[in-house]
């Protein structure tokens, strides 16, 4: 029950108990006042009788006293009888009031006194003693005991209408205010039924909600249960009592065979798992929930299926809560990932193929290379000194066909090399600034058959702790590039230093690079252009990157589609502060 | 100037050996350092050794250990040729006066044993 509610009952409750109990006293009250009234009139009324009575009894007495007729003495005698009572009774209910009963007391002397006045009138005509009855009666005895009589009764009679007057409106008071309290109480009364009233009516629309929630919310569940996306069980105290189709199905038991009652909740779990159950149990124990776990259950054919398995306590009212676990079979998701894991090896293993190729290629190929290189020197230098031009032109175009072989035999090799983290580094110290001129005028010849002016901005030595030949063969790499896209226009390779850095740049006018390439051209067998364009492999910038790195130094390029490009290295001029070379 | 070749593959062997002798050395060739130690053992003056590392028989290294242990052959100078990218290193390891790295730059070549003519010893 609603506690607002209770406390709306309780209090009216207690309410009406002192509403019955105020009331109840009151007209007590007013019972005890009403009888005081009664009591007052009926002294009033005794006096009347006694002065009734007197008047009667004098009645009777004249009566006999004219005629001599005894029945007159009749009323006389009643009368007396009479006054006898109404004096008792008028004794008996003064007995509260002192003044009143002293006065009853004098009330009963003159009327005994007055009721002796007329017996000894009675007596003396009864003895024909007329004269003296007469005479006792002009004696004024007995007008003045009458007249005494009259004025006590009179006193009486004011005292009793006083009283009289101050019992109504005691009682009267007595009378409204009990109407008053039960005006209030009553409408108090009323005003907390409307209360009760209106706080069962909350507290049923408040049940009707909460049942419609809780309809609701079974539904949705009944509704995943019966989806049976995943498998879904419910137990009671490690039993099931129910299991969807989806759960059924992975464990290979048809709906029709399966008794939820003789199986345990654990019961489906392959042996090497139960630990992780226990932990389960645990866990739902202390928290109430099991975050979930992979293990595999077994399956009715003995087959084993993997599953993502869960767990929540689910309040239901009773002692103990249902269990709700939730199953995902996990078979698909193990085979893309066996799958992928298989690819993944796969890949790595062409990958690793590919750069052991690469290195004993590049080995293979360098010493055919080597004796090549030496023979076509020793052949140029002959066919010089024999003065055949035809021949100097050829022998002088076979020299730089095999040190382009050499090249890329070499670039070949740093893949694999970069690849295996082995680039090797022999540092030295060195003049940037002397390395840029040689190599500026190695290029010399290329440039001018690319229609390229080549410049050299170079004012000061910069030196600095470099692998040489490797900072070679980034300018060179630089500087093949923008030839190779320079579109002709000039070219500007500059060498600047600063505190503890060194920068080289090369700058071109070409055809430049596009945003989206940008990132890419630094990466291995990436290019911007099309090898029908433009031949190569894609390793240059890559190798260039990586030497760069490996220097502790970066590598950026700036560059707009069609406005040319700027490759901007910038290189520590120690090498973290060794001395000796390091690999990477 | 008396070169000896220590060069497995004869291709190269060949070409150093003309190379040389057109340059106006003397050079002769041993196969691996088995064949090499015993050329300058039986009396073949030498004034300098380009060593090849990687050889069958005997590598250049057991050879240079021989060499170093042969006090009649320990003086004479040693320039290594590799293919290897750790050619400085090797050289350095094995205490040689210099190292060109396969495949040879012909000038370079004859820059590195000019250095040795005249002195005969060279400079590390």
């Amino acid at each position: 029950m609603d506690a607002r509610l209770a406390v709306a009952i309780g209090v009216t409750f207690g309410a009406l108990l002192m509403l019955v109990s105020v009331t109840s006293m009151s007209a007590r009250q007013l019972i005890r006042e009403a009888r005081w009234v009664d009591h007052t009139k009926d002294v009033i009324e005794e006096l009347d009788g006694v002065q009734a009575a007197i008047t009667e009894a004098e009645t009777g007495q004249r009566g006999f006293l004219i005629t001599g007729d005894e029945s007159y003495l009749e009323p006389y005698h009643r009368a007396s009888f009479a006054m006898s009572e109404h004096l008792k009774r008028i004794d008996s209910m003064t007995g509260d009031n002192p003044i009143e009963q002293e006065r009853a007391r004098r009330l009963r002397q003159l009327v005994e006194e007055r009721t002796a006045q007329l017996e000894l009138a009675i007596r003396l005509t009864a003895a024909g003693r007329f004269e003296e009855a007469r005479a006792f009666i002009r004696s004024g005895t007995g007008r003045t005991t009458m007249e005494q009589v009259r004025t006590l009764v009179v006193a009486m009679r004011s005292q009793e209408r006083e009283l009289l007057r101050v019992r109504n409106e005691r009682s009267g008071s007595t009378a409204r205010s009990l109407i008053t309290t039960l005006g209030i109480g009553g409408a108090l009364l009323f005003a907390f039924l409307i209360l009760i009233w209106w706080l069962i009516r909350s507290d049923l629309a408040r049940r009707n909600r909460a049942e419609a929630t809780i309809r609701e919310r079974e539904t949705r569940i009944r509704r995943l249960i019966d989806a049976n996306l995943i498998g879904v069980l419910f137990s009671n105290d490690g039993s099931v009592t129910e299991a969807n189709d989806a759960f059924l199905s992975m464990i290979g038991i048809e709906r029709g065979l399966f008794k939820a009652d003789e199986h345990r909740l654990f019961g489906f779990t392959a042996p090497e798992f139960r630990e992780l159950d226990e932990n389960c149990e645990k866990e739902l124990r202390e928290t109430g929930t099991c975050r979930p776990y992979q293990k595999e259950l077994l399956r009715a054919d003995g087959s084993r299926v993997p599953v993502l398995f869960g767990a929540t306590n689910v309040d239901m009212g009773g002692a103990a809560p249902i269990r709700a676990s939730f199953v995902v079979d996990l078979s698909e998701l193990k085979r893309v990932e066996a799958e992928r894991n298989r690819l993944y090896e796969e890949a790595r293993d062409a990958v690793k193929a590919r750069d052991a190729f690469l290195s004993v290629a590049g080995h293979e190929i360098r010493t055919p290379l080597s004796a090549l290189n030496l023979i076509v020197y020793q052949l140029a230098r002959q066919v010089r000194v024999l003065g055949n031009e035809k021949a100097v032109d050829l022998a002088g175009r076979c020299e730089k066909q095999v040190a382009r072989l050499i090249r890329l035999a070499d670039e070949l090799l740093d893949v694999s090399r970069i690849s295996a983290a082995r680039l090797h580094l022999d540092p030295e110290e060195m003049d940037l600034a002397q390395l840029a001129r040689d190599v500026v005028d190695r290029f010399d010849e290329s440039a001018r058959r690319a229609d390229c002016m080549l410049e050299l901005r170079a004012l000061t030595p910069v030196t600095g702790f470099w692998d040489r030949l490797r900072l070679d063969q980034v300018l060179s790499n630089l500087l093949t590039n923008a030839l190779k896209f320079g579109a002709g226009e000039p070219v500007v390779v500059e060498v600047t230093a600063q505190q503890a850095d060194a920068s080289l740049s090369v700058v071109d006018r070409g055809i430049g690079i596009h945003d989206t390439d940008q990132r890419r051209i630094f990466e291995r067998f990436q290019r911007a252009v099309t090898a029908e364009t433009y031949p190569g492999m894609g390793l240059g910038l890559w190798i260039t990157r990586e030497i760069v790195e490996a220097h502790g130094g970066k590598i950026a390029v700036e560059s707009r589609p069609g406005a040319g490009a700027a490759f901007r290295v910038s290189l520590p001029r120690r090498l973290g502060g060794e001395s000796e070379s390091s690999g990477r | 100037m008396k070169v000896l070749v220590v060069e497995d593959d004869e291709a190269i062997a060949e070409a150093l050996v003309s190379l040389l002798e057109e340059a106006g050395h003397h050079a002769s060739h041993a196969r691996d350092g088995r064949r090499a130690l015993e050329k300058l053992r039986t009396g073949e003056r030498t004034n300098l050794i380009l060593l090849d590392m990687t050889m069958p028989v005997m590598s250049g290294w057991r050879f240079r250990e021989e060499q170093m242990r042969d006090a009649a052959l320990a003086g004479i100078p040693v320039v290594v040729c590799t293919a290897d990218v750790l050619a400085a290193e090797k050289a350095r390891e094995i205490g040689a006066a210099g190292w060109l790295r396969k495949p040879l730059d012909p000038e370079r070549l004859l820059e590195v044993i000019g250095r040795f003519c005249g002195s005969g010893r060279a400079p590390s």
